[in-house]
């Protein structure tokens, strides 16, 4: 016996088509080549939430390190840039800075690295990815460990670490001079807090505490030197 | 906490976390040079007193030179985590090619772990104070 559906109401509209699944970030498309960090970047600067909101949590972990490498080389060298022009005047005053803080046994220590500038950032330039590349994963593993306390972890430790990786998008800002290293880090930080939320699906203040507060444990004596310095400039300024 | 067999992204983090400990020691001469410019904890010159973090840097070198005792007496937390990081990332690898089995932490907020790291930090910040590092 044949079953027979029922007839269709034409004045009922079709059901709606699933929603097409996201196009991946133009890194993470399968044909992706080199070219495709700059519409990342892009994508990253433009509309982060709608970026992280498209970013694979399925494609080979390789491909945002690979991404971070390759920012954090841009970043270097634009910083590197900026500060071979000025090198002499840099070492003239880190050195006075050091002999005002009566460090100045420091300065002989340091004094034969930093008076061949040449030498110098080619070491920073080669190092940089392996530097960041422990970075990267000790941060992660901090701010990890915060969304765990949290209950924004979701996605796994994979999904903190692709979070992070794209973060360094906020690298470019090194282009900005003198204040692009303080406004990149800032940068890093939010876009690290939107790529939590939408990642591990936390809430903004879950995601904003997790990113912080390794900063905050880190920080807690420049959080006391300040609150110490106060203290003591409104004992002296208060009338006896 | 669960464990789980390890998938195709805990094998990239094992391989990436062993990079990572190889580089770090591999690193050394830089992190030797860069060690002067590292400015004073300016907690500790303010009031006399340890921060949370102060000796982390001296324990960090102290492993780096194989002076574990005296790297443990500078900040015993750093240390340990330093060295754990290090060990654990050589060692995650082989783990994961011996079938070993990766934690899976259980979702929601484990504020057990958060009691447990803050005592951590405090029962250090203890014996910083305390032993005058």
């Amino acid at each position: 016996m044949s079953e027979m559906l029922p007839p269709i109401d034409p004045s009922t509209p079709p059901p709606p088509s699933a929603p097409p699944s996201a196009s991946p970030l133009p890194w993470e498309a399968p044909d992706a080549k080199l070219k495709a960090i700059f519409p990342t970047v892009v994508e990253f600067v433009r509309r982060p939430l709608a970026a992280y909101g498209r970013m694979s949590l399925a494609v080979d972990l390789v491909r945002p390190i690979a991404y971070f490498v390759a920012l954090i080389l841009i970043k270097v060298i634009i910083e590197v840039a900026w500060s071979l022009p000025q090198h002499g005047k840099l070492v003239e005053t880190y050195r006075t800075t050091l002999e005002q803080m009566g460090q100045g046994a420091m300065w002989e220590q340091i004094a034969p690295y930093l008076n061949r500038p040449g030498l110098l950032y080619t070491v920073l330039v080669v190092a940089s990815p392996l530097i960041y590349l422990i970075l990267l994963f000790v941060w992660a593993g901090l701010v990890h460990l915060s969304g765990s306390v949290l209950g924004a972890s979701s996605a796994g430790f994979s999904g903190t670490l692709r979070v992070i990786a794209y973060a360094a998008t906020a690298g470019v800002a090194s282009i900005i001079p003198f204040v692009g290293g303080l406004v990149g880090l800032i940068w890093f930080l939010v876009l690290t807090m939107i790529g939590l939320s939408v990642v591990h699906r936390a809430d903004g203040w879950k995601a904003a505490l997790a990113t912080l507060a390794p900063l905050l444990i880190c920080c807690l004596c420049c959080a006391g030197v300040t609150a110490f310095s106060i203290f003591v400039a409104g004992q002296s300024l208060t009338p006896r | 906490m669960t464990w789980r067999a390890p998938t195709a992204d805990d094998r990239r983090i094992a391989w990436l976390w062993a990079v990572c400990a190889v580089s770090a020691v591999a690193l050394r001469p830089v992190w030797l040079a860069l060690t002067p410019l590292v400015p004073a904890c300016p907690w500790h010159r303010l009031t006399g007193f340890a921060c949370p973090g102060c000796g982390t840097t001296r324990a960090v070198v102290r492993l780096l030179r194989l002076d574990f005792a005296a790297g443990f007496a500078m900040n015993p937390l750093s240390f340990t985590t330093a060295a754990a990081f290090l060990i654990l990332g050589v060692a995650a690898p082989a783990w994961i090619a011996l079938a070993g089995r990766v934690p899976e932490p259980s979702p929601g907020p484990k504020w057990g772990w958060g009691l447990a790291a803050a005592a951590g930090l405090g029962l250090n910040w203890a014996w910083l104070v305390a032993t005058g590092v």
